[in-house]
């Protein structure tokens, strides 16, 4: 037993405890509200991680997953005034639905194909949305969503619990078999066919996980934000996923969670010259294409190196 | 009797818009292996550039020369952005992405969210076959048709469409073959901006032009560039039948209007799982699209 707790990384416990004490120490309703949206991004980027980093099954649709869930939430709470709590399996069920319809064709293709249809799934839906205006509100959504929980503080415990336990699974399975299987999927199609491993089943199953993952970032962002809207589904936000996660290095969760406070923090620091948000926002994300494939983060971290610290192991950047 | 007539002839019409459009999408596949994502950009630039020339020379010949003129070395310079990361499929579609967003935010700053207000080029419209055809309509397709002609005979009978052919065909022969694939690669590119801006300037003066409509132009290439068959030039009459499924989907559903888009991406969908290569394309392998 006492092996077992020697296993726990020290930096994990560590950052833990800063994260817990926040709250305690700040109040300011914006922080915490930061923070909360830092968590919300970083399960969402998580989710896309376990796909596109050690899957490689690079969605380019991914918020339509954390879209439908915050939707269903959304109109059960506004419409029909149930709480979150109910709300929550519900939404991730219609997560969980969505990403087995989009599995279907996208497991068995490749490459650019693959991307095609990720992308289209979304504006599916979206044209959906629509076509039915009164149910699904039109480009402004639905507002007026319940909040989360009663202040803000125990919001910010939610999504910081929620952010734990998806990590702590994500990285249980990375480190077990099933990891393993998924970078030799990555790495190379054949060679597991030819073991008599069922990749499509591994596919479906993956994708399955991760859109419950990115589920539980839109459930949390609906009653956070307090609205939804088409946005939400959109290919900006899709794109946000896959940007934090090339930031932070595909193939690696930590990764992921670096790459949500970046992009957290520049959206943030962006505000302020709104009208140029979004411009720079894509004209960053050219820049990082062009000039750092393996992400900005192994590049940091290897300028970090002529000071000492550890170089992060090298992934495959797809 | 008349429905019919106007279907086929506005299926004609608009499919004939989209055969140019998409054939620039499918050259930057084929010939280049780019997925570009930015190709819509061609097509709503050149609209936009027409507007702010009209709008300063007060002449449509002008403007329209400008138009194209402009987006074509747009399109060069697209291509020289994202020459470097043309091998990565994954980085060239983040990147064109990029390129289509900053486009499309900048316009939206200059621009605001739509613009009105340019003449066509022929006034007024004409009756064919008992179907009113609006004459910049007509003339657009006449144009597109003309365009896409003109495209065929230069690949077949060109040095440089030989060229093409011959990157499109097998990169590694071509380079032993003496041919410069940088160069192949940066034309193919930007003939397919100049095709996308041909249809432009002359479709665009009838549409509401918008900054986000890019991404609907590039998704409808796509969409025909699939259902075709990716590289093959006789697939380019998909786009008629892409067009032939807008027209049917709005008027047979209250919302069409909404959810024609939706409609020919489930199309796609229902291709890429029975058949992938599309119509005339090659056949593909098992390891090359499916597993």
């Amino acid at each position: 037993m006492l092996d077992s707790l020697k296993k726990i990384p020290k930096t994990w416990v560590f950052l833990s405890l800063i994260q817990i004490c926040i709250p305690l120490v700040t109040h300011n309703p914006y922080y915490l509200k930061i923070l909360v949206m830092f968590y919300i991004y970083a399960i969402f980027a998580l989710s896309w991680d376990l796909l596109g980093g050690y899957l490689g099954i690079v969605s380019f649709g991914h918020a339509l997953f954390f879209g439908v869930s915050a939707y269903t939430t959304a109109i059960l709470n506004v419409r029909l005034n149930w709480p979150p709590i109910l709300n929550f399996p519900l939404s991730i069920l219609c997560a969980l639905l969505v990403s087995l319809i989009v599995a279907k064709p996208t497991v068995r293709l490749k490459g650019h194909y693959v991307a095609l249809v990720t992308f289209s799934f979304p504006v599916i839906v979206t044209n959906i949305f629509y076509a039915f205006p009164m149910f699904f509100g039109q480009d402004l959504g639905i507002p007026g969503v319940g909040r989360l929980s009663v202040s803000r503080t125990y919001d910010f415990y939610i999504a910081f619990i929620a952010i734990w336990c998806i990590y702590f699974i994500l990285k249980k399975m990375i480190n077990s078999d099933t990891g393993l299987i998924l970078r030799a999927i990555q790495s190379n199609e054949v060679a597991p066919i030819a073991c008599g491993i069922d990749i499509a089943r591994i596919k479906l199953k993956m994708f399955m996980i991760s859109g419950m993952f990115a589920g539980v970032a839109g459930f949390l962002y609906a009653h956070v934000i307090k609205i939804v809207a088409p946005a939400n589904l959109g290919v900006h936000m899709s794109i946000e996923a896959v940007v934090m996660c090339i930031i932070g290095g595909a193939g690696t969760l930590s990764g992921a969670v670096f790459g949500a406070i970046i992009v957290t923090i520049v959206n943030e620091l962006l505000r302020m010259i709104e009208q140029y948000r979004i411009l720079i926002f894509y004209l960053l994300i050219l820049l990082i294409v062009l000039f750092f494939p393996k992400g900005l983060k192994w590049y940091i971290d290897k300028m970090l190196s002529f000071i000492g610290t550890d170089i992060r192991k090298e992934r495959g950047t797809p | 009797m008349d429905m019919v007539a106007k279907l086929l002839i506005y299926t004609f019409i608009t499919g004939s818009i989209y055969c140019v459009i998409a054939l620039g999408f499918s050259l930057a596949f084929g010939v280049a292996e780019i997925l570009n994502l930015a190709h819509g950009v061609y097509y709503m630039i050149s609209g936009y550039l027409l507007f702010t020339f009209f709008m300063t020379f007060q002449n449509m010949y002008i403007a329209i020369a400008l138009s194209i003129v402009c987006t074509t070395i747009f399109g060069a310079f697209s291509y020289l952005v994202i020459h470097n990361v043309i091998d990565s499929t994954f980085r060239t579609l983040l990147a064109t992405f990029a390129i289509g967003g900053a486009v499309s935010e900048i316009l939206f700053i200059i621009y605001g969210v739509s613009t009105h207000g340019m003449p066509n080029i022929i006034e007024g419209s004409i009756i064919i076959f008992g179907v009113p055809i609006i004459k910049q309509a007509l003339l657009s397709a006449i144009v597109a048709l003309f365009a896409l002609f003109a495209f065929v005979y230069i690949l077949n009978k060109t040095d440089i469409g030989r060229e093409m052919r011959a990157v499109a065909q097998n990169v590694e022969i071509a380079k032993l073959a003496g041919i410069n694939i940088g160069r192949v690669k940066f034309i193919t590119v930007t003939i397919a901006a100049f095709l996308a801006s041909v249809a432009g300037v002359f479709y665009l003066p009838l549409q509401t032009l918008y900054p986000a409509v890019w991404m609907k132009i590039t998704i409808l290439s796509f969409v025909i560039v699939v259902l075709g068959g990716m590289g093959s030039i006789k697939g380019i009459v998909a786009s008629y039948i892409i067009a032939f499924s807008e027209y049917a989907t709005t008027l047979a559903f209250a919302e069409g209007s909404y959810i024609k888009e939706g409609v020919y991406l489930l199309i796609l969908i229902f291709i890429l799982m029975f058949r992938p290569q599309g119509l005339f394309g090659k056949h593909l392998g098992p390891l090359e699209v499916q597993v």
